[in-house]
Formats: structure tokens, C-alpha cells, sequence
């Protein structure tokens, strides 16, 4: 985004090299990964200032300010101060004021990292909703479950080397023959084991501690999907949920056949 | 793919652009204590030269009786003057004015205090001669020729002025015996000490104190420390040029500056103009000096706010490489004092802005260096420098007030600092732009 030299060869937004002329920018929307924000500014003024850098009015901008943030379901709080805001809403703010001058391609970087549930819901339906306009969106994100919330085209980027393009599915069928491990911690192992051997994706179990209880299986998502009701109607007392080597590492592990490692 | 519709010109959507970061940056130093705690602290050191000088003027002054002839040596009631425009002998008690016929009365000491005070036409530049003999004690009718004249000028109980144009000051007066020879101590010391002040808070407090600190502390992070918050990210990510955001900050930061520095200007200009002495009850020709030292403290704040902020762009602790400049800068300062010619001077920013006050208090105070030589001349009782006969406020003054140092006229030497400032501050934002231009920031 102009702000790196590339190292090697080049980079084109729009045909131009942005690092030379800034006008391509007109065009993009980008949300930054950092989480540092204007806390002394409302929702509204930090929304309507990067209006104005698209070189509207101040009242043009009060009122694309008013739309974008009404997009992103924030109207109410427009006018509360940044410091005050949740991670989620931040990052929606942040979100908000990439789409001032409707741009036609938006980047997001880490658009998800840090956010509640409840935030993230909300933020995959922006994102899907600027797709479904006619927006190209690119969302940079290190956990693939939330991608595949998202959209089915995907690049896998590993040291500067493409390792994955296309669809999401092939890529994730691929993946489904790999094992996976799901790590709960919770007072009672065995008696949690005994309620999810019955679970047809689930083919292995072990215990490597008194209060930790580890699943094999193939399908992450379908016990995923039993996982919380069961827990709650036998009324298992659980800690935590951990799937370990459901990262990028073992991801591109398994796609590079061990050569990304 | 379309280009969105253009609305209006390059300029104005440049403008829009400025505008909207100058209005950012202003709205976020008002939202930041440190901005109040710096301009606090400028506006305290300031306050406090200004009360020692509110203090200077409610002080009175002593009068001094220079030559002596209040006194009544020989203890006939009649001082020494009285008795010696009389014709009678001060030494000797049985010759007074009482043994007149009909007799004078003696005069009370006071009025042989004082009474001699400097008759130089301060407005007349080029006269050769000045002085009169208010108290009669040089035209005595008994004296001789030679003695109304010792300066040789065919002139009786007048002084020579000479301005020596080489070396550009005016040499020592020669005064006739016993001309302009008691003066009044308390008038020449408070218009100088009042000069002085102008001068000096004009030079060290406005253009010196509040024209480095001021952008030392606010203009240094203008970029900085957006890139330490990674707050930059937002802008740099939008259709605006890093050359115009460098601008758009340092108008911001002008934009909370220029304003405080009017207004401490503006309130030391109401409490000097009225402290102030002089017959009518507030010195509105100072306000020319005012104007000159807002406005070269302006310049001032603008040219070191470009270059703090690009030293700030260039490196984290952009603060320490600016002290330096700041040290080379009081440099430049004291040496502009005592040789404001030096052409050392030309590359500095503070030589610069003093010219501009150094021309305005040549306009404004036409002679101010005939004021000064008559302050330090002080009556003529040194005896040819064996002691210091000097008036106080005399050497203060002097040492505040100097020449442009252009030789040229003040309203040209004006102009041109003017233009040199402003173009200063052009190449150092082209320099700080092309800085942050090339910084690759993560």
C-alpha cells in the first residue's frame, strides 16, 4: 500500500506505483492491522476527516461519514468518543472509514484479531455485504475458519511463495484428510470422553493430563458442531476449547508436505 | 475502470485536503495536555520578565546633581549655582546674592538639581551641534570666550555630535564647559530601561524563547509521533500526497502557535504601553515594535517548526538532533548583539528575525544611537573616561539595540529578512517532505 519498498520486483494499484502518486488511493479502501486509533475523536469526525482527504466538503463528508457508519451499524454511537469504544466496534470504525468515497477495491488487514463473537459476526457480515455489491474485498487473515466464513476464493502466501489459489472447498477437502486434534480442558475427562466417543468423526481419544481431554478426528466441523450442546446437557464443567494445530503452521505444513516448516 | 466524476479544480480539493489535516492537527494538540503545559510554561517565563519590568518602572529613579552646584560650600544659604550666575563667589560666605540691593532670596537646593537636562533634538538626524545652557552657569557674562567654546566650534555652550560613518556609531560628544550638564536621571532612565525591555523580551523572550521552544516541543512530533502510533497508516492509505500532509501538520501547528504568540504579544503590548513612560498615558508608537516582534517570532516559529518536524520525520529522537540547532541558534543570537554585521549571521534563522526587530526599533526610535551615546556621555563629568559616567539604562540599552547589520534601509532590511525566511522555509519543507517521502514506514 505504498508504505513498504517491495524488495524485489514491483508494485502496480490501478496501473500506478503508488509510492510515486498517491491518486490510485482514491480507489481503495484499506483498513490497517494496528489497533492505535485517535481515542480523543469521535466516530463521526475520524470517519468525516478521511472523507475530506478523498477532497470532499466538510459537509460532503458529514454526510458520507453518517452513510458508511450507518453501514456498519454504528450510528448510534457515531458520536461517542473512539477511547470508548470495544475492539469490534473500533474495528468497524476502522472499517467504516475505508469505505468513505465508495471505493472499489477495499483491503482489510487482520480484519477479525481481537474481536468478540458477537463482533465478528457483525464484521463478516459487512465484509459479505460489500461483496455481494460488487466490491472486490481482500481480507488478510492468519485463521482459515474465519475466511471460509467469508468467501470460497483464497490465496495461501507463505515466505513471499504462493503455496494455495482457487476455491476454498478443494483446498479444505485436501485438508480433511488430515487428522485433527481438538484439546478441552475440563474437570471430568473420562466422563466427557465417554459422551463423545458415540460422535462419528471422532476416532481417537486420550488424556495427557488429569483435567485435559484430547480428540482425534477428521471433520473438525462436525464435532464442532455437537460439541457445545453435548457439554451442556450432561452439564460437563469445561475451561477451555483448543484446536492446536489448527493454525496456518499445520495448515501449510500439510499442503507443503512438511517443506514450509 | 472510471475515474470518479472530478467535482472542482486541483487546487480547491487541495485545499479541502490541507484544510481538513491542519483542522485535524489543531483539534488534536487543543485534546493534548502537553500543549497546555508548554504554552503555560512560555507564557510564565514571559510574565516573569514582564513583572521585573513593571517593577523596574514603579521604581524611582534617584536625582543626581551631576555638578555639584546645589550644594552651598561657603554655608550662606545660597547653592552654587544661584551664586555663580550671579556673578557672586560660592567660597566665600560673605558674597551672596542677599547683599544685592534689593536682595535675592536663596533658591532651595532642588531646583539646582536636575536643572541642566539634554536639549538634543532626537528627530534631526544629521546635526552636527545640540545642547542648551538651561541653568546660564556656561553663558556667564564674566566667562570668556574660550570658555563658552573650549570645543573650538565657534558655537558658544553647544555640544558636537559626530557620526562616524565608518565605523558606524556616533563617537563620544564634545560639549562646551557646563552645557546640558546635570540631567535629569530618572526621564533618560526610564525610556531607556523601557527600550531595553522591548528589545530584549522583543529578541530573547519572543523571537529566542517562545520562536525555538514553541516548535522544539510541538513541531518535532508533528510527524513522528503518527508514525510511532502507527496512526499514520489512515492517511497514508488516502488520496493525499505526503508533501501536502507534512504542510497540512505544520499549518495545524501554526494554527494553535500563531495565535498565542499574538496573544501574548497583544497583553505585553498593553502592560508595556501603559507601564511605559512618557507624557501621554499609553506609548502607542511602540506598537510599530510589537508588530515587528509578533511578526518576526511568526517567521520564526514557522521556519524551526519545518525543520524540527523534519528532523523529527528523519529520526525517533528527532529532539536531540534539534538542539544542536537550538544551541547554534542562541549562538547566533548573542553574537548579533555586539556585531550584527557578521556574516556568519546569514546562516542562521534567528539573525534573520532579530533584523526585522532591529529595523523596526531604528523606525520607530529614529537615532537610537545618538539616545544611546548621550546615555553613556551622561553629562560629561567622566573626565574623559577615567570612570563610568554613564546614566543607568544607558548600558542595558546598548547592549540590546543594534544595527540591521544589511546596511541597508529598516524597511528594505524588512522585506528582505522576510523573503529569506520564507524561502528558508520552503527548502526545509521541500527537505522534510522528501524525508517522510522516502520513509518506509511498517
Amino acid at each position: 500500500m505504498g508504505k513498504l519498498k517491495p524488495s524485489s520486483g514491483s508494485i502496480k494499484l490501478f496501473g500506478t506505483d503508488p509510492w510515486k502518486n498517491p491518486a490510485p488511493y482514491a480507489r481503495v479502501g484499506f483498513v490497517p492491522e494496528h489497533e492505535k486509533m485517535h481515542d480523543w475523536m469521535t466516530a463521526h469526525g475520524f470517519v468525516s476527516l478521511f472523507a475530506r482527504l478523498n477532497g470532499l466538503t466538510r459537509e460532503e463528508a458529514k454526510s458520507e461519514a453518517d452513510r458508511v457508519l450507518n453501514f456498519v451499524g454504528l450510528t448510534d454511537v457515531a458520536h461517542k468518543q473512539l477511547g470508548r469504544y470495544s475492539k469490534g466496534m473500533r474495528q468497524r470504525v476502522k472499517i467504516a472509514h475505508a469505505l468513505v468515497n465508495d471505493p472499489e477495491l477495499i483491503v482489510l488487514d487482520e480484519p477479525l484479531q481481537g474481536c468478540d463473537p458477537l463482533a465478528r459476526t457483525t464484521i463478516m457480515n459487512v465484509i459479505r455485504e460489500l461483496g455481494k455489491m460488487g466490491r472486490t474485498v481482500l481480507v488478510s487473515s492468519h485463521i482459515l475458519n474465519e475466511i471460509e466464513r467469508i468467501t470460497e476464493q483464497i490465496v495461501i502466501l507463505h515466505n513471499g511463495r504462493l503455496l494455495a489459489l482457487g476455491n476454498l472447498h478443494a483446498i479444505r477437502e485436501k485438508m480433511d484428510n488430515i487428522p485433527h486434534t481438538i484439546s478441552i480442558g475440563c474437570e471430568n475427562p473420562k466422563e466427557l470422553a465417554k459422551d463423545i466417543i458415540n460422535n462419528a468423526a471422532v476416532y481417537g481419544i486420550s488424556f495427557p493430563s488429569g483435567d485435559r481431554l484430547q480428540i482425534q478426528t477428521h471433520n473438525l466441523n462436525a464435532v464442532h458442531r455437537e460439541l457445545p450442546a453435548l457439554i451442556v446437557t450432561n452439564g460437563h464443567k469445561v475451561s477451555s476449547i483448543d484446536n492446536p494445530d489448527d493454525d496456518l503452521e499445520s495448515i501449510l505444513n500439510h499442503l507443503t508436505g512438511g517443506l514450509a516448516r | 475502470m472510471m475515474s470518479p466524476p472530478k467535482k472542482d479544480n486541483v487546487f480547491r480539493a487541495l485545499d479541502r485536503k490541507l484544510g481538513a489535516v491542519a483542522e485535524f492537527t489543531m483539534r488534536q494538540y487543543r485534546t493534548k495536555l502537553s500543549t497546555w503545559v508548554i504554552l503555560g510554561v512560555g507564557a510564565i517565563a514571559i510574565f516573569i520578565v514582564v513583572l521585573f519590568y513593571v517593577d523596574s518602572m514603579q521604581q524611582e529613579i534617584e536625582a543626581i546633581d551631576n555638578d555639584g552646584d546645589s550644594m552651598d560650600w561657603d554655608g550662606d544659604g545660597y547653592p552654587t549655582g544661584q551664586e555663580r550666575i550671579h556673578g557672586t563667589d560660592p567660597d566665600n560666605p560673605e558674597s551672596h546674592p542677599g547683599t544685592f540691593n534689593p536682595p535675592i532670596a536663596p533658591d532651595p537646593p532642588e531646583k539646582w538639581i536636575n536643572e541642566d537636562d539634554f536639549d538634543w533634538d532626537l528627530t534631526a538626524s544629521g546635526d552636527t551641534t545640540a545642547g542648551y545652557d538651561d541653568d546660564g552657569d556656561c553663558r556667564l557674562a564674566d566667562s570668556t570666550q574660550s570658555q563658552k567654546d573650549n570645543n573650538r566650534n565657534n558655537i558658544e555652550c553647544d555640544i558636537i555630535l559626530d557620526y562616524n560613518e565608518m565605523r558606524g556609531e556616533w563617537s563620544e560628544p564634545n560639549s562646551d564647559r557646563l552645557v546640558d550638564e546635570d540631567p535629569d536621571e530618572e526621564k533618560y532612565a526610564k525610556e531607556a530601561i523601557h527600550r531595553a525591555f522591548l528589545l530584549a523580551i522583543g529578541k530573547m523572550g519572543f523571537v529566542f524563547l517562545l520562536g525555538i521552544f514553541l516548535p522544539l516541543f510541538l513541531a518535532t512530533g508533528l510527524i513522528r509521533e503518527e508514525m510511532d502510533n502507527s496512526t499514520i497508516h489512515f492517511m497514508l492509505a488516502k488520496p493525499i500526497a505526503r508533501r501536502d500532509i507534512f504542510l497540512g501538520r505544520i499549518v495545524g501547528y501554526l494554527g494553535i502557535v500563531w495565535p498565542y504568540i499574538i496573544g501574548m504579544g497583544i497583553i505585553v503590548a498593553i502592560i508595556s504601553g501603559f507601564a511605559g513612560p512618557g507624557d501621554s498615558f499609553f506609548r502607542f508608537a511602540d506598537l510599530g515594535m510589537w508588530m515587528a516582534i509578533i511578526f518576526a517570532t511568526m517567521l520564526a516559529t514557522l521556519v524551526y517548526g519545518m525543520l524540527f518536524c523534519a528532523l523529527g520525520t528523519l529520526w525517533k529522537r528527532g529532539i536531540i538532533l534539534a538542539l544542536p540547532f537550538a544551541a547554534w541558534e542562541l549562538g547566533m543570537a548573542i553574537l548579533s548583539f555586539g556585531a550584527p554585521s557578521t556574516s556568519i549571521l546569514r546562516f542562521s534563522v534567528i539573525g534573520w528575525s532579530l533584523n526585522i526587530i532591529d529595523a523596526a526599533s531604528l523606525v520607530v526610535w529614529p537615532n537610537m544611537g545618538l539616545f544611546i551615546s548621550m546615555g553613556m556621555w551622561g553629562g560629561g563629568h567622566g573626565g574623559g573616561g577615567m570612570w563610568d559616567d554613564s546614566l543607568e539604562g544607558a548600558n542595558a540599552l546598548s547592549a540590546f539595540a543594534s544595527d540591521t547589520g544589511l546596511g541597508i534601509s529598516p524597511i528594505a532590511t524588512i522585506v528582505v529578512s522576510t523573503l529569506v525566511l520564507l524561502f528558508q522555509a520552503a527548502v526545509l519543507w521541500l527537505v522534510g517532505s522528501a524525508i517522510f517521502k522516502g520513509k518506509e514506514i511498517e
